[in-house]
């Protein structure tokens, strides 16, 4: 991978600024690496030469960013496409009640910039989508902070695609090492990925606990929590009354959400329901997530801990993912997530798609979309017929979607797909398509 | 500490608190919001436990730290400063070392410390007696007590170690000083150089820098270089635990006596010398 060469720090370390880090790199240690050797080199290729790219400067990016200036990086960019919100302000403390409404990662950045001497925080107010493959090549580690289990794919997907195989052989130097941490209230994850090596994020899909979504027969007819009450008035009753005309509902807009609460408080009482609040009705119409300072204290303090084995190759990484969970008591567990020898990201194994010739085309998008291992938002397929490359469905553009809707109702003989056709499916979870191959079944 | 009554979240700080109050309760963040903390320790975990605490929304967190936080730790500069500042709110300070066999305590408990100390009772004897000279004696009755008021006045530090030797008075008043005062100015004047107090693992570079100090102190303050011999050098090193004990104690002792306003405070040094396990309080500072 290229990287930037090293720069001058300026001359801004007083005497014994980074003892802390030189005694982990300076000196053997009963914990050290099997190859470890003390130098002085490790601590110069961290203050001078390593770039890091932190995603996301929110809870877990604000603690990242701390954690690494003062180990010693200085080379770290951080994207994040939010602006700060006053209710981040409990944990996201690069953040002041004035910055509210700015990008946060230009303010977490002038932060750390002015806070730690020497540092060089470069932000990028943008989506991880809209930064290319060289953005992401020239970046030694990336340490990840998101709040969806979509752009962790996508950010997996795009450090897959960046491994470059000869011969069948994955060439070492190719390998972007990514480290994911994630948390929700008191519960938190962190683990290590070697891309090509180690159990990526899809290999895992299923261990993430699916949302909340509540049956609709629940919600119509049977309710039980205020919560039932919440999503009968978010999900029924407001496209039916339509209470400020052709608008969707705002979670942000307060007016929207006293609608839903008067309705919901209305469905509780004839319910005998308890618990329908203002503040309830806005977590669930929003799907907030609580969050307080100490999680995620905890779990970037983790991923920046492995950031720093993996940059000096002083340690062992964590093997590699790591469950934190302080509800009742503190409970931890470290296991080795294993690859799945046929996962859609990782494996270069084409993904297999056995259908009979009779099947439609909904049957496949609903497979792609609710098979576990697969998970897609919204798949988008196209495939080569007689040479040409045609769209056999596509839901992102309108017009394309409305052009190719009636192929959902024909079956795949018809579309004049044949067996062992490989079908390319492109979907927001991955910054490359996937090679599906078509198995026609009996 | 909680506060008794209810504090009162504002709506800026519900939506600040929003994230954790979903996690928590309104009322455990109201009972945050009205609790006051003290961290002793500021170190990294000390930093970080700081920053928890206070984005968890505490009322108070009060700070405190043991250690020498800057290289020349409770220098003799920084305790005046911090003494000089007290002194401006009121607030009592208390300042103590041990060097050794050696160790002191200072107190400035302000311009006029109020306080009380429980007596016996004086008996005054009727004047009409004519049982002889003894009856006119006034008789101390053992089993009454009663408090009487005092005030005492205390100096800053920086007056206390800036008593000016040269005039004829403290000259003559030499004699009956504790030569432990001038032993501490050698101390602190140590600490301020060396940013650390004589350590044994460089005993010849320490003693004979001690021994420099010491002559320089003395004439810098036009006194005699063999008024504090060089005995003390050898004795001066690390903390002695028995020693810490015992001006330890007085110290803490000192601390109750001055927030309770019960009993003489000693005024304004104690001085303790392990060596001949003689302990003594005198004053220093302009009279």
């Amino acid at each position: 991978m290229a990287v930037d060469s090293g720069h001058r720090d300026g001359g801004c370390d007083w005497d014994g600024r980074w003892n802390h880090v030189k005694k982990f790199l300076e000196r053997p240690g009963p914990f050290t690496h099997p190859d470890f050797e003390p130098s002085t080199e490790s601590l110069h290729f961290l203050l001078e030469t390593c770039k890091i790219l932190v995603i996301g400067a929110g809870g877990l990016g604000c603690e990242l960013l701390k954690n690494l200036a003062l180990s010693g990086f200085r080379l770290i960019h951080v994207v994040d496409m939010d602006t700060i919100d006053p209710s981040n302000l409990n944990r996201q403390f690069l953040f002041r009640p004035n910055d509210v409404g700015r990008p946060k990662a230009e303010v977490a950045a002038d932060f750390i910039n002015s806070r730690v001497p020497g540092c060089k925080v470069v932000p990028h107010f943008k989506k991880i989508q809209d930064c290319d493959e060289s953005f992401y090549r020239q970046f030694h580690i990336i340490v990840c902070g998101l709040d969806s289990i979509i752009a962790r794919r996508w950010m997996n997907g795009m450090l897959i695609s960046l491994l470059s195989y000869e011969d069948g052989v994955l060439d070492p130097s190719s390998i972007i090492p990514l480290i994911d941490g994630g948390t929700e209230g008191f519960k938190g994850n962190a683990r290590v990925i070697l891309p090509g090596m180690t159990a990526c994020i899809d290999c895992t899909l299923e261990l993430y606990p699916p949302q909340i979504n509540f049956p609709m027969c629940t919600i119509a007819s049977m309710p039980r929590l205020p919560e039932h009450c919440i999503e009968y008035a978010r999900i029924l009753q407001w496209p039916k009354e339509k209470p400020f005309g052709e608008t969707s509902l705002d979670g942000d807009n307060p007016e929207h959400i006293q609608w839903v609460f008067d309705r919901s408080k209305e469905r509780a009482a004839e319910f005998n329901i308890t618990g329908v609040t203002y503040r309830l009705t806005q977590g669930v119409v929003k799907r907030i997530i609580p969050a307080v300072a100490s999680t995620n204290a905890v779990i970037a303090a983790a991923c920046a801990t492995e950031v720093f084995k993996i940059a000096t190759s002083a340690y062992i990484p964590l093997n590699n993912y790591m469950v934190f969970n302080d509800v009742d008591g503190l409970y931890t567990y470290t296991f080795e997530a294993e690859r799945k020898e046929n996962c859609s990201a990782c494996s270069q194994v084409p993904q297999d798609l056995q259908f009979p010739p009779s099947a439609k085309l909904q049957e496949v998008l609903e497979y792609l979309t609710e098979n576990a291992s697969l998970q897609m938002k919204s798949p988008a397929i196209t495939t080569t017929l007689e040479g040409k490359n045609k769209t056999l469905y596509l839901q992102s553009v309108k017009s394309i979607e409305e052009r190719t809707r009636p192929n959902l109702c024909k079956t795949l003989k018809e579309l004049g797909l044949s067996d062992g056709q490989e079908l390319a499916v492109a979907d927001i979870t991955t910054p490359q398509t996937v090679l599906f191959k078509l198995n026609f079944t009996a | 500490m909680i506060e008794k009554e209810d504090p009162v979240i504002s709506e800026e700080e519900a939506a600040q608190y929003d994230r954790q109050i979903r996690l928590w309760g309104l009322d455990a963040q109201k009972r945050l919001r009205g609790s006051r903390v003290l961290l002793a320790g500021l170190g990294g975990l000390g930093a970080e436990v700081a920053k928890n605490l206070i984005l968890a929304g505490v009322k108070g967190l009060t700070l405190l730290d043991h250690e020498q936080v800057c290289l020349t730790g409770c220098s003799r500069d920084l305790m005046i400063r911090v003494d000089q500042l007290c002194s401006k709110h009121n607030i009592k300070v208390f300042c103590g070392d041990v060097y050794g066999y050696y160790g002191y305590m200072f107190c400035n408990l302000g311009q006029a410390h109020n306080y009380v100390e429980e007596k016996p009772k004086v008996v005054k004897p009727s004047g009409e007696s004519n049982d002889g000279p003894k009856a006119k004696k006034a008789k101390v009755d053992p089993n009454e007590t009663t408090m009487v008021k005092k005030t005492a006045s205390f100096c800053t530090l920086k007056e206390a170690l800036a008593v000016d030797w040269t005039s004829e008075k403290a000259k003559a008043g030499l004699k009956r000083t504790p030569v432990d005062y001038f032993l501490l100015q050698v101390l602190l004047k140590f600490r301020t150089d060396k940013g650390r107090d004589p350590d044994p693992q460089s005993f010849p570079e320490d003693s004979q820098l001690l021994r420099q100090i010491r002559d320089d102190v003395l004439e810098s303050l036009s006194l005699n270089s063999d008024l504090l011999n060089d005995d003390f050098i050898s004795y001066c090193f690390s903390e002695m635990s028995p020693v810490c004990a015992v001006v330890g104690g007085v110290l803490g002792q000192e601390v109750v006596k001055a927030l309770s306003q019960r009993d003489a405070p000693h005024r304004n040094f104690f001085f303790f010398d392990g060596r001949k396990g003689n302990g003594v309080v005198d004053y220093f500072g302009p009279n």
